[in-house]
């Protein structure tokens, strides 16, 4: 059983909801205050999985009770609920909830909404995962990209095509304005899994608002235990996997999710990052010293590495199932669950290619591909066909770069 | 030349306000209306999926009548009435179904009060004639459609006097009551801002000898002494980029005093407040329009 509590400064509207959530008696157990510090007073004795929240009430509002209760039960899945004429207020909540669904809504459109946040979580069953990327407040930008993007926002007749191509530099810009443009709120009847349809749905005006008005995204501060460099290097593999990614896409047919998958596949390397840098410093430091690759040190540490995180991330975010999947997988193709292989499939193979020519340049050992796991799946014959596109990717990349 | 020339930008001036005004208004007006809309709908919901279940009990209880009638009543039917009574939940449904009805009658009237309110606050001033109208209606419904405006940041307290009919332009009145009280709200909103506080708005209407009176008052800062003699210039503002013009208080006086022949004055005390104080002669002429007419 489920406990929910629902907030919402209307008393109607909390009966509403209650006599229409009846059916689901069974399997939500439901609370209801009419207000935020009503909300923090109920959580104070009981512990809620979900908390669903009303944007625009007097006193505090849904953003400034998520925020709260980011800090302190960072575990409970942070919902806003909101009619769609608070778009404008509703963004101010975009750095701390989990999932925007909007008024008028039925039971099904919010189990969906819960159920999609909470699957993998409850498959992972980890308190330290929830604790972890519960308590996120936000990923780190490039401050390179977020400068290029700002400066683009400000030009009076920037195209889409250009905002987009900035965008997809930044890894925790993408993933925040993908998680939008997925939530129920903007009601698009399908998942959206690449960066230009995202910033053609929400449109210049939402973009304006997110990056130069409300400021809901923040860059990276090098620190003692992570330099820009590492963050450099971070978006710079995924750019290149989500580029080797796309070429495998096109020639297998697979689909183009995969690119979003890629382009996402190691983002809880950032939130380790933010949340406990030493952490991740020492894992590095040790794969160094040890000639191990560095999710086979955190195994070893905390029995989780960053995919686990990320995907967790992800799907608490409600991203499409599948990048989900391929995110967690992605060391452990052979942990995957058997109806999404291709997916998992290929972003396990454009991790280690987009490593191998990376480590070419750095010296480093590149993780090895798993050939029989290939051969069983039938696409070993298509290695060298990959390589070729890996091989052009990095070109591509070392050109532009350079 | 320059005269008609001067009046037509004044009335474009005053059209493209009223326009800026409308879309302001429009987003606040339909979250008030969405608000009813969904919990009448989460109502109806229930009271669906409840029809459900007590059609089954009354089927058990038509079982058991027909039972009775044969004379025949088998002790399991008994029992099946009593578990089914229980699984529905008849007790709670019994206590719950007038209360929905009540309150969706509630979220409906509440929709009409809207809609009513929307209809009189446009009203369209017929010709350039004035006419007798009800000053108290016109606040009421600026405050309807003003309300979500006004909500978040202030309590509302209304001092309605017994007002005659005071002959104007009702349309342009609705404008400038709307222009005192979006100001009110926004500078109570300055002081109140991300602190969890309300503030109060207090509007009131007498009637003095051959005049009307209609006080607007809010617990604001106050306006500093050294820009109270200009608040009334055209593009005069205080307010950060898109939240005013700097047009509003200068055509609400110039509608008080040209158009109606009133004052519009305000009391200000730092720390505590303003009050903006509109007093309009009840035949409503202004001597300075009835000397240009002839």
């Amino acid at each position: 059983v489920k406990k929910i509590l629902f907030v919402d400064d209307e008393i109607s509207i909390l009966d509403g909801l209650k006599r229409m959530l009846r059916p689901m008696r069974s399997e939500w157990e439901t609370s209801f205050a009419p207000g935020g510090e009503a909300a923090l007073s109920f959580m104070e004795s009981t512990h809620f999985d979900v908390i669903v929240s009303d944007m625009r009430m007097p006193g505090m509002d849904g953003a400034t009770l998520l925020e709260i209760v980011r800090e302190k039960y960072p575990s409970t899945l942070r919902i806003i609920l909101s009619g769609y004429t608070e778009l404008q207020a509703s963004l101010r909540a975009v750095p701390v909830a989990h999932q925007f669904l909007l008024k008028p809504c039925d039971p099904d459109m919010l189990r969906a909404g819960i159920a999609r946040a909470t699957s993998l979580g409850e498959a992972l069953d980890s308190k330290m995962l929830t604790t972890l990327v519960g308590a996120l407040r936000d990923l780190p930008s490039l401050p390179r990209v977020y400068g290029e993007l700002k400066q683009a926002l400000e030009e009076p007749n920037v195209t889409i095509e250009k905002i987009s191509q900035i965008v997809e530099k930044d890894v925790a810009v993408s993933a925040k304005l993908l998680q939008l443009v997925n939530s129920a709120f903007f009601g698009l009847a399908r998942d959206v899994t690449d960066v230009k349809t995202a910033v053609s749905c929400l449109g210049m005006n939402v973009l304006h608002d997110l990056v130069l008005t409300l400021e809901v995204f923040r860059t990276f501060t090098p620190n003692e235990f992570i330099s820009e460099q590492f963050l450099e290097q971070f978006h710079r593999h995924a750019q290149l996997s989500a580029r080797i990614a796309g070429g495998i896409a096109q020639k297998s047919q697979l689909s183009p999710a995969v690119v979003l998958a890629a382009l996402m596949h190691d983002v809880g390397k950032l939130v380790i990052a933010e949340r406990i840098p030493a952490h991740l410093a020492r894992a590095i430091a040790q794969a160094e010293a040890d000639g191990k690759q560095l999710y086979e040190v955190e195994e070893s540490l905390t029995h989780i590495s960053h995919a686990e995180v990320g995907a967790y991330l992800l799907s608490l975010w409600g991203f499409p199932y599948a990048v989900v999947e391929a995110v967690a997988h992605h060391h452990h193709p052979r942990r995957a669950p058997t109806n999404s292989l291709d997916m998992v499939f290929a972003v396990y193979v454009t991790n280690i290619l987009a490593h191998e020519l990376e480590c070419l340049e750095s010296g480093q050992i590149p993780p090895s591909l798993d050939l029989e796991l290939l051969q069983s799946a039938g696409v070993l014959d298509k290695l060298p066909e990959w390589r070729k596109i890996a091989e052009a990717a990095h070109a591509t990349q070392t050109q532009t770069v350079g | 030349v320059n005269v008609t020339q001067r009046k037509r930008e004044e009335m474009e001036l005053r059209h493209s306000q009223k326009l800026e005004a409308v879309g302001r208004l429009a987003a606040g007006i339909a979250h008030e209306i969405n608000t009813p809309i969904q919990f009448v709908g989460d109502n109806t919901r229930f009271l669906r999926d409840s029809f459900r279940e007590e059609l089954q009990l009354v089927q058990k209880y038509e079982d058991l009548r027909l039972a009775a009638a044969s004379g025949n009543v088998p002790p399991p039917l008994l029992e099946e009435v009593l578990a089914l009574r229980a699984k529905v939940d008849w007790d709670y449904l019994a206590a719950e179904i007038p209360r929905a009805t009540e309150q969706m009658l509630e979220g409906l009237s509440r929709v009409s009060t809207i809609v009513r309110g929307m209809k009189e606050f446009s009203h369209v001033d017929r010709s350039n004639q004035k006419a007798p109208g009800d000053i108290n209606r016109a606040i009421e419904s600026t405050l309807i459609v003003a309300r979500n405006e006004l909500k978040y940041v202030a309590d509302v307290e209304t001092h309605l006097g017994e007002l005659p009919p005071v002959v104007c332009h009702l349309g342009d009145l609705n404008q400038v009551f709307l222009n005192l009280l979006v100001n009110a709200a926004h500078a109570i909103d300055d002081v109140v801002k991300n602190t969890g506080r309300k503030g109060k708005i207090a509007v009131s209407t007498c009637r003095d000898g051959d005049w009307v009176e209609i006080r607007i008052a809010d617990s604001g800062a106050g306006i500093p002494e050294h820009i109270r003699a200009k608040i009334f210039d055209p593009f005069f503002t205080t307010k950060e980029v898109g939240k005013g013009t700097g047009q509003g208080l200068a055509l609400a006086r110039a509608i008080v005093v040209e158009k109606h022949g009133g004052t519009l004055t305000f009391e200000s005390t730092l720390g505590e407040g303003t009050t903006f104080i509109v007093r309009l002669p009840l035949i409503g002429i202004s001597l300075r329009e009835e000397a240009l007419t002839r």
